[in-house]
């Protein structure tokens, strides 16, 4: 099961700039940051978000992630340097006070 | 008058009368499934049925496609219902949203057995194929007869900018110089995979037509009817198909945007024929049939849609098909290709629903290799305006959309 972030040209760039290589094109010029997850990370985030959707018949992915969340992974891995598992396993806990 | 001449060779007439009498009738509210295909038979779409099948035809369509006078035609259009006071010979007022909207004289009152409706048209009895679910749903009792449109209706935005007749749509195809004219269905947002379809089309369909000024055109005909939640809203697939045009990808000299109001039944190569049907009527010369056409789920193989024709005589249809194998993005050609174009596939770049979706809403404005940016602008436009914030049908939307049409009193 996967994560799926969308990049902007704009965080696009930013990255290259970075020299992070999280990116993969995937149509078009069109990136994403791809994060596997294990069932636990999935629970947590059913449970945290219960509005996603766990898609098993064609993306293999979770749908419907919040924007602010996404965001916070990026901005996690733009501004701190992490690895993307690393930044969702800190937005998640972040998500988890918040609430 | 000019006759314009429709499926089967029969001439396109308009089935409208003004009665005073309808409140002395015995009157029906009907659903929008059933209003939408009345609108459909008296302007012609569904030329040259001029109202709801008897046994007979439903027999005749169901086993050999065809109705009793050996038109070809793929697909049942039945009328159920549940009022036991209906009588043969009667004529009926049919209401919807609670006003007038046509009249019909019932010929035959009958039953026919749903199941075998659904193995024949869809080739399988899986109620989680949306068409059969709909057939299996209908009531146990049909009625057959023709029907007249009653009442004027009056097609609210944006619907009202690409509402045509079928007789409206050959008016303007004249005026435009068009001597071909290709259909392009679609119940979609267009990305550039569509864009370079429609373009490959025209092409396709020019045939030996000189190129000095345009003598052929696209017409692009949304199917309007029902939707399922994760569907793109109606308003935004029509407004982001004018959006090709009105900024320039497709030339509006080449491109018309209208549509037909129709509940789509998934039913693949026997779905195929029918839309063949109807933009035949509406006075295309070709039609577009891309992968998986009209199909659902795994029901039909991707090209089935194509294959169906070969048992078509050429004499049966005033139309001709263009078919076309699904484009991909090639990042080493740099551009829209096809397998038969291009040898790159293993490393297409495809362009599926799923996909595009999850950029959408991730609200990443796609590269305009992608989709236009001007086509994204105008969806997430029309998803305030009218999609409550989202360009997805979600349950909230289907409680609350606008009306396609309303009616007079």
């Amino acid at each position: 099961m996967k994560i799926y972030i969308w990049l902007s040209e704009e965080i696009s760039r930013k990255l290259e700039e970075l020299g992070l290589k999280y990116a993969k094109e995937v149509l078009g010029g069109m990136k994403r940051i791809e994060i596997e997850i294990d069932d636990k990370i999935l629970n947590e985030i059913v449970k945290l978000f219960p509005n996603v959707k766990v898609d098993v018949s064609t993306t293999n992915s979770i749908e419907l992630l919040p924007k602010t969340f996404k965001n916070e992974i990026l901005r996690i891995i733009i501004k701190e340097r992490k690895e993307p598992r690393e930044a969702l396993l800190e937005a998640l806990e972040l998500f988890k006070l918040m609430k | 008058m000019t006759q314009y001449i429709g499926h089967g060779r029969v001439e396109i007439v308009e089935r409208i009368k003004e009665i005073n009498d309808f409140n002395e009738l015995k009157k029906i509210e009907i659903r929008r499934q059933l209003a939408h295909e009345i609108v459909s038979i008296a302007y012609g779409f569904l030329s040259p049925l001029r109202g709801f099948m008897n046994y007979e035809e439903v027999d005749s369509v169901v086993r050999e496609m065809r109705l009793p006078n050996g038109i070809l035609w793929p697909i049942p259009l039945i009328f159920d219902i549940i009022d036991r006071e209906i009588r043969e010979g009667d004529v009926i007022g049919l209401t919807y949203m609670g006003k007038p909207l046509a009249i019909m004289k019932v010929d035959e009152i009958f039953k026919y057995d749903k199941k075998y409706i659904v193995e024949k048209v869809y080739k399988t009895t899986d109620i989680k194929h949306p068409g059969v679910r709909r057939t299996l749903n209908y009531g146990d009792n049909f009625i057959s007869g023709e029907v007249w449109l009653v009442n004027k209706l009056k097609f609210n935005e944006p619907y009202n900018r690409f509402w045509l007749t079928p007789i409206q749509h050959r008016e303007v195809f004249k005026q435009k110089g068009w001597k071909k004219i290709v259909a392009f269905q679609t119940r979609n947002v267009p990305h550039t995979g569509h864009e370079y379809l429609m373009k490959y089309a025209w092409f396709a369909a020019n045939e030996n037509l000189k190129v000095d000024e345009p003598r052929t055109g696209i017409l692009v005909n949304v199917v309007i009817g029902e939707k399922r939640i994760g569907d793109y809203i109606d308003e935004a697939i029509l407004l982001t198909h004018d959006a090709l045009s009105k900024y320039g990808y497709i030339s509006k000299r080449v491109h018309l945007l209208s549509f037909t109001l129709w509940d789509m039944r998934y039913a693949g190569p026997r779905e195929a024929i029918l839309h063949a049907i109807i933009r035949s009527n509406l006075g295309c010369t070709h039609h577009v049939f891309g992968r998986d056409h009209a199909g659902v789920g795994n029901y039909y193989s991707p090209y089935e849609a194509h294959d169906i024709f070969d048992y078509i005589s050429e004499k049966d249809l005033l139309i001709k098909p263009i078919f076309l194998r699904e484009n991909y993005y090639c990042p080493k050609c740099g551009g829209i290709e096809n397998e038969i174009l291009c040898d790159h596939k293993d490393e297409k770049q495809e362009f599926s629903g799923s996909l595009l979706r999850s950029i959408i809403m991730d609200e990443v404005k796609p590269t305009k290799m992608v989709m236009r940016p001007e086509v994204y602008d105008t969806l997430m436009r029309a998803a305030r305006e009218y999609g409550l914030g989202n360009p997805f049908v979600t349950e909230e939307y289907l409680k609350n959309r606008r009306n396609v049409f309303e009616l007079g009193d």
